[in-house]
């Protein structure tokens, strides 16, 4: 059942790696600049890189081989190989993904928790508001918000994730905590900690471990405009500048390896939910 | 609450259709004696870098940013309904080929597909132009959330027992969509209408703010965000948050303004 299901989603990501490329190539072969010779643009340029690089966009396949044995290509504006990019930028975007979704988790799951278990308006009411407040600021304007107030522009990534995990966490913990056995828990004056670690927790458990699934589809693409804005030398800044610089074989590349991080991501916390329901029977 | 939030949203529509009443000044009027001022009686909201009024810009901003979100929603539930209703309806190997379509495009981030779409257009295009790509690129690309409800949706409904008996009355497919589909799917169509307004306000904030949405001198919230980008500033002139203001109230207002469902 397991290998079953780890291999559909490895199935899943394939298919998918593979219609994107397809589809990046295509993207490639009909922008308006394709076919241009770039050493007319740049003398600097030999004939055989141009020639190299023009074969390289025109046959889906031949890009496809390239993008998975190779350098992922080689970026117009940058003149380096895409995977070499890659190496640099993504360790910065990762540490910045980890901080902020780290933080926008805890503050999430916390809050719910306390929603949940402490029954005075105040603690469901102030995150409530804090939710609506920061799903109503656009993400780039979020990492500015966080540079005026001195703090790190990963922080814009928490303030986006806080409201999301707070309202998913919330609405299953208020399931899990509606339920017979838990009601019947309380009439018996069993203690709210108590309860809340018996018996609601151990319930929600596998659903909130989507949430993780969740985090890494919302903070990867967030951190584009972050990046962008607070000059924070990740991918996410590398993708805004090659859109800038109509760099596509940098932002096809960026779109297939942001869909792999996403997909895997939901694979990883449908395979943990998964096991953990099975576990518990 | 939901009416104060309707009210609210009526004024800011109202102040979007009268911006050339309301505004004092042009949005790309000059004042080049007067740059980076702070408000007064002639410029409520102070001027920017080149003189130009932040209030009537912002007024004039309104219009374009509460035009082009909803147009892109109109758009994208138009082909949501198209993909994910054909997709239930037109037999197994359509809905086979719809539903991996969506999927596919659920797995991609919309915000790559944007910059990628957007880095295929010329950058240096017309004021109107960037308003009318912008447009296109978010109405094209927001459709497969609400494609995937539609779909459930149909398929639901297809299985209804009012449809099998329209069916068994000899009713025909066209007469079947327009008179018993379609009504049904009412209440499904406008909720995403307005789960893709506020989702589409912020794109176009976050396109604009990154230089690839509406292009200068033409304002919208997005690109009046970018005086942020001088943040050290913020502190000394705040005024020039007033966008941002004016973008979080209109979410905050439409959020309140819908009448929400189930909480879970």
């Amino acid at each position: 059942m397991g290998a079953k299901f780890l291999l559909r989603h490895v199935a899943r990501l394939l298919l998918t790696v593979i219609a994107a490329g397809i589809l990046g190539s295509v993207v490639v072969r009909f922008a308006p600049a394709y076919g241009v010779d770039e050493s007319d643009l740049d003398p600097r340029l030999s004939r055989e890189y141009v020639r190299e690089s023009q074969a390289r966009r025109t046959d889906p396949v031949a890009f496809l081989w390239g993008l998975l044995h190779r350098d992922f290509g080689v970026s117009s504006s940058l003149r380096r190989p895409v995977a070499e990019l890659l190496r640099e930028r993504l360790p910065v975007t990762l540490r910045g993904m980890a901080m902020g979704a780290g933080i926008g988790l805890a503050a999430g799951l916390t809050l719910a928790l306390a929603a949940v278990s402490i029954r005075w308006p105040l603690v469901a009411t102030a995150p409530a508001v804090m939710s609506s407040v920061f799903l109503a600021v656009p993400s780039g304007a979020l990492a500015l918000l966080c540079l005026v107030a001195g703090l790190p522009a990963s922080m814009a990534l928490a303030a986006l994730l806080f409201p999301r995990v707070y309202a998913y966490a919330r609405a299953i913990l208020l399931r899990a905590a509606g339920a017979p056995h838990v009601l019947a828990a309380r009439a018996r004056g069993v203690p709210g900690w108590r309860i809340l670690a018996a018996h609601v927790v151990p319930v929600a458990g596998p659903q909130l471990l989507a949430v993780l699934g969740m985090t890494v589809a919302i903070a990867f693409p967030a951190m584009v405009p972050i990046e962008a804005v607070a000059d924070l030398p990740g991918v996410g800044q590398l993708a805004w500048k090659a859109a800038l610089a109509r760099d596509l074989p940098v932002l096809v590349t960026l779109t297939m390896v942001a869909s792999v991080i996403v997909l895997a991501g939901n694979a990883a916390s449908d395979f943990s939910a998964d096991a953990a329901r099975r576990g518990g029977g | 609450m939901r009416w104060v939030a309707i009210a609210v949203l009526s004024l800011l529509m109202l102040s979007a259709v009268c911006a050339s009443l309301i505004a004092p000044h042009g949005y790309a009027e000059q004042t080049r004696e007067y740059p980076n001022i702070a408000p007064s009686r002639e410029f409520p909201l102070g001027t920017d870098d080149l003189g130009r009024d932040r209030f009537s810009r912002l007024v004039y901003g309104t219009r374009v940013s509460l035009l082009l979100a909803p147009t892109a929603a109109v758009l994208s539930t138009f082909i949501a309904v198209l993909v994910g209703g054909l997709g239930a309806c037109a037999g197994v190997w359509w809905d086979r080929g719809m539903s991996s379509a969506t999927d596919l495009m659920l797995s991609i981030p919309t915000i790559l597909i944007l910059l990628t779409a957007r880095a295929m257009m010329p950058l240096n295009i017309s004021p109107w132009s960037s308003i009318l790509i912008t447009c296109l690129l978010l109405g094209l690309l927001g459709w497969p959330a609400a494609a995937r409800v539609i779909r459930a949706d149909v398929s639901s409904l297809l299985g209804s027992a009012f449809l099998l008996q329209a069916r068994a009355c000899g009713q025909s497919r066209l007469r079947i969509l327009v008179r018993q589909l379609l009504p049904n799917l009412r209440p499904v169509l406008i909720a995403q209408f307005w789960i893709l307004v506020p989702v589409f306000i912020l794109s176009e904030a976050n396109l604009s703010l990154l230089g690839l949405g509406v292009s200068e001198p033409l304002p919208s919230w997005g690109n009046l965000l970018r005086e942020l980008e001088n943040y050290a500033a913020i502190p000394e002139r705040p005024w020039v948050l007033a966008p941002l203001l004016a973008l979080m109230l209109t979410i905050l207002c439409v959020y309140a303004a819908v009448p929400q469902g189930d909480e879970s």
